[in-house]
């Protein structure tokens, strides 16, 4: 059971992080990154932009937080995080409910692999 | 008659409006900030957002169907893998057509070592 539940880490990124158990693809792999390290870093980044905009601490110190805060690395952000097809990988056409493309959703939706999702007739 | 409507319309002073402020404050449990300065409370006031984010391509150790085969491999009973069990029907018969992959070319890649 242990080898079971044994998460594959890789050596591809700066950072260890761990490859998703859905579809894999080069640009999954890459959000899948960013959206690790956006929740590693996320603590720092929040408590820099309160001191940032905060008007009650000196001027100084806010614009200090506000240089650390744009000179950390693009995939710390939030913003560059973007919905993909859990099963196909593509990064267009996100049903962000079911985590699936279009194309995905309606053939798992046809299958009856979605629960509750049921074809329009009318 | 006419001193209570005076009355009424007598501006409030602000200090009083003040010490309300004050003891709503108190009472709600909010920081008392008569100037309305920016302190940048809302940013931590958000959520956390890290881990659902993180938990968008589901759990990492979830067991992929190759795995769960391999793992229970047993004489009594065999578990299916549908994929992997089409993908091979369908290279057989590609190799029934004469349209598989090519072969290796043993002795051509040892000859293009030596050199």
């Amino acid at each position: 059971m242990s080898q079971l539940i044994k998460a594959a880490k890789m050596k591809r990124f700066a950072n260890p992080t761990s490859i998703p158990s859905t579809y894999v693809n080069a640009r999954v792999l890459r959000d899948n990154y960013k959206r690790q390290m956006m929740a590693q870093n996320e603590v720092t980044t929040r408590a820099l932009k309160f001191i940032a905009r905060n008007s009650a601490l000196p001027q100084r110190l806010r614009l200090e937080a506000q240089i650390q805060l744009t000179s950390m690395p693009n995939y710390t952000r939030s913003t560059q995080i973007r919905g993909r097809c859990v099963d196909s990988g593509r990064g267009r056409g996100i049903i962000s409910d079911f985590r699936l493309c279009r194309y995905q959703f309606r053939m798992q939706a046809l299958q009856g692999l979605l629960p509750g999702v049921k074809k329009g007739v009318w | 008659m006419s001193s209570v409507v005076k009355n009424v319309l007598k501006p409030i002073p602000k200090q009083k409006l003040l010490n309300l402020e004050k003891l709503q404050c108190q009472i709600f449990r909010t920081t008392f900030n008569p100037t309305k300065q920016r302190t940048g409370a809302k940013i931590l006031r958000q959520p956390l957002k890290g881990q659902t984010v993180t938990n968008y391509y589901g759990p990492a150790d979830f067991p992929s169907a190759a795995r769960i085969v391999r793992l229970w491999k047993n004489e009594e009973y065999e578990v299916v893998n549908e994929d992997e069990e089409y993908r091979l029907d369908r290279v057989e018969d590609l190799k029934r057509r004469g349209k598989g992959a090519p072969k290796k070319k043993r002795e051509a890649s040892s000859g293009n070592k030596k050199k």
